[in-house]
């Protein structure tokens, strides 16, 4: 049996890391034997564990946690653009960085690249919902750790940076979610974990697929779909497909997509609606404080009108600067 | 959707306050109904862009704003027409380079760029504005945004309520003495009594131009 998550492991441990996992059209069979296959498609997001505002240096900051992928995402003020660039926008601009953690992957030769990959697509997605044309001449810049990497890579990173952006006050015209979907032997996996996307991946070009040689047979469909929407005016924000669909397959995958992301939103709805709750609280009783140190001031201040000056000389009435004290 | 999540957000909420997220629907456009900060319009409706508290307010008799307050931090950029409180970095013999510090009464976390042209120093007498004599780096500075350019902010300082209102003795000795203006060109010392020329501030009350504390 081909062992996917070794690779990772061996790496810890200094070892060297193997060149191709899957060398032999039998290596692929007996693989996706392995695999563990669902019987029936249910459309729902995997357990989530999701928490904004988990930094304090930063003020937009949110971690996800998504069956094993973990995510983390910051988003600080917009600033400056810091190059001139050529063309003048009517709009702010918006730059995606994303990073894997050192520890987070096996394949440290293509990480540079696909860092890469990922970013643009992250910044394809975030772009349509971010109001931009507040902060015009500004770029806003969204960072993305990848802690750890088991599939939905993509639609795990633009949820949580969904929420950083609200959580940072950036406007948005909505909240976005998505979520990953891909067919593979006539199989559905919602929500594919690491050793599906490999698979999938190893296939992209559709070299590989066994049905290939027997030319009256179809060729097989497999493919993923990464689709990411704004339910409010039941828009997509993006689209990444890879592989071989058909049109009435590729409804059906959207469609379940579709179906998570609405699951999706309730949970990230529940997450930032009570955050902003724990805010107002914390708000509150700040306010309170301000309201008690005022009324202590003013106290002193109608004293001192009535019993003239010497009440100043009163120690107790001299507070320490907080701010000196520190 | 929304509506169903509008019902559901009110059922939640057991105080008075009605929080909302981004895009959720809060009324219809109407002609008394202006939007504020945090709401945008789409299709004939009013919808909020960021997280927090819905409150409507009234502006005049018939006319109601609807804004969405974001409890805790809230992101500021200084927009046209906005008083920002700076600090002068470096002047040369055009303009001088700023770096924005707090916007009307709310201090930034990180510092913007401002620029100073040599022209909008003040109001009268433009031609003989000499940069040199008007800042020195380190001058905390009073101005108003004029413009929005690629990569700094346009400032202004052409009313008699702005300009320098912190400046330090430039003498060589490490402890910065703070300066007192005397008159509207010129502050002293008081220490070694020396003038130095600035384009002093005058500065009003907090009830009418709010500045730093």
């Amino acid at each position: 049996m081909l062992k996917v998550t070794q690779t990772k492991n061996a790496l810890l441990d200094g070892a060297t890391i193997a060149e191709d996992l899957y060398r032999t059209p039998n290596d692929f069979e007996e693989f996706f034997q392995n695999l563990e296959k669902p019987d029936e498609v249910v459309a729902k997001p995997r357990t989530t564990f999701l928490r904004a505002g988990v930094l304090t240096t930063v003020r937009g900051s949110a971690y996800m946690e998504y069956g094993n992928t973990k995510v983390m995402a910051i988003v600080a003020p917009p600033h400056e653009v810091v190059r001139a660039s050529a063309r003048r926008m009517n709009m702010g601009s918006l730059n995606c960085y994303v990073n894997y953690a050192a520890f987070a992957t096996g394949e440290l030769e293509t990480v540079p690249r696909r860092e890469k990959q990922l970013s643009s697509m992250l910044t394809k997605a975030l772009e349509p919902v971010v109001c931009r044309n507040e902060f015009l001449n500004f770029q806003l810049d969204v960072r993305v750790l990848i802690i750890e990497d088991d599939g939905c890579l993509l639609s795990t990173a633009i949820n949580c940076c969904g929420v950083a952006l609200v959580e940072c006050g950036i406007s948005t015209y909505d909240l976005i979610t998505a979520s990953t979907a891909c067919i593979y032997r006539d199989h559905v996996f919602i929500n594919p974990n690491a050793m599906v996307e490999e698979l999938l991946w190893k296939h992209r070009a559709g070299h590989a697929l066994p049905s290939s040689s027997d030319d009256t047979k179809p060729i097989q469909e497999h493919g993923l779909l990464i689709i990411a929407s704004m339910d409010t005016f039941d828009q997509l924000a993006q689209c990444q497909q890879c592989g071989y669909l058909s049109p009435a397959t590729y409804t059906r995958l959207l469609d379940y997509t579709l179906t998570i992301n609405k699951g999706m939103r309730q949970l990230i709805r529940q997450v930032l609606l009570q955050r902003v709750k724990e805010q107002h609280d914390l708000d509150l009783r700040e306010k309170a404080q301000n309201a008690l140190e005022d009324q202590r001031l003013a106290d002193i201040i109608e004293r001192l009108k009535s019993q003239g000056l010497s009440e100043l000389i009163n120690p107790s009435n001299i507070k320490e600067d907080p701010y000196t004290s520190k | 959707m929304t509506d169903l999540d509008a019902s559901h957000d009110s059922q939640e909420t057991d105080s008075d306050e009605l929080f909302c997220l981004p895009g959720e629907r809060l009324c219809r456009v109407e002609d008394n109904i202006i939007l504020g900060l945090g709401t945008y319009e789409q299709n004939g409706y009013i919808y909020a862009c960021k997280s927090g508290i819905v409150s409507i307010d009234d502006s005049d008799e018939n006319t109601q704003i609807v804004s969405v307050h974001k409890p805790g931090f809230h992101l500021t950029i200084p927009v046209t027409g906005d008083i920002v409180t700076a600090r002068v970095l470096v002047t040369t013999p055009k303009f001088a380079k700023c770096a924005i510090f707090c916007v009307r009464n709310q201090l930034l976390e990180n510092s913007y760029r401002g620029l100073l042209r040599k022209e909008d120093v003040r109001e009268t007498e433009k031609d003989r504005v000499d940069i040199y004599k008007s800042f020195k780096p380190g001058d905390v500075i009073l101005a108003r945004v004029l413009n929005q350019l690629e990569q700094s902010i346009l400032l202004s300082t052409a009313e008699t309520e702005l300009g320098v209102v912190i400046a330090y003795a430039s003498d060589v000795r490490k402890n910065r003495v703070p300066m007192i203006p005397v008159g509207w060109a010129e502050m002293q010392c008081p220490q070694t009594t020396i003038k130095e020329p600035r384009k002093v501030a005058k500065v009003l009350p907090e009830s009418t131009i709010k500045i730093e504390k």
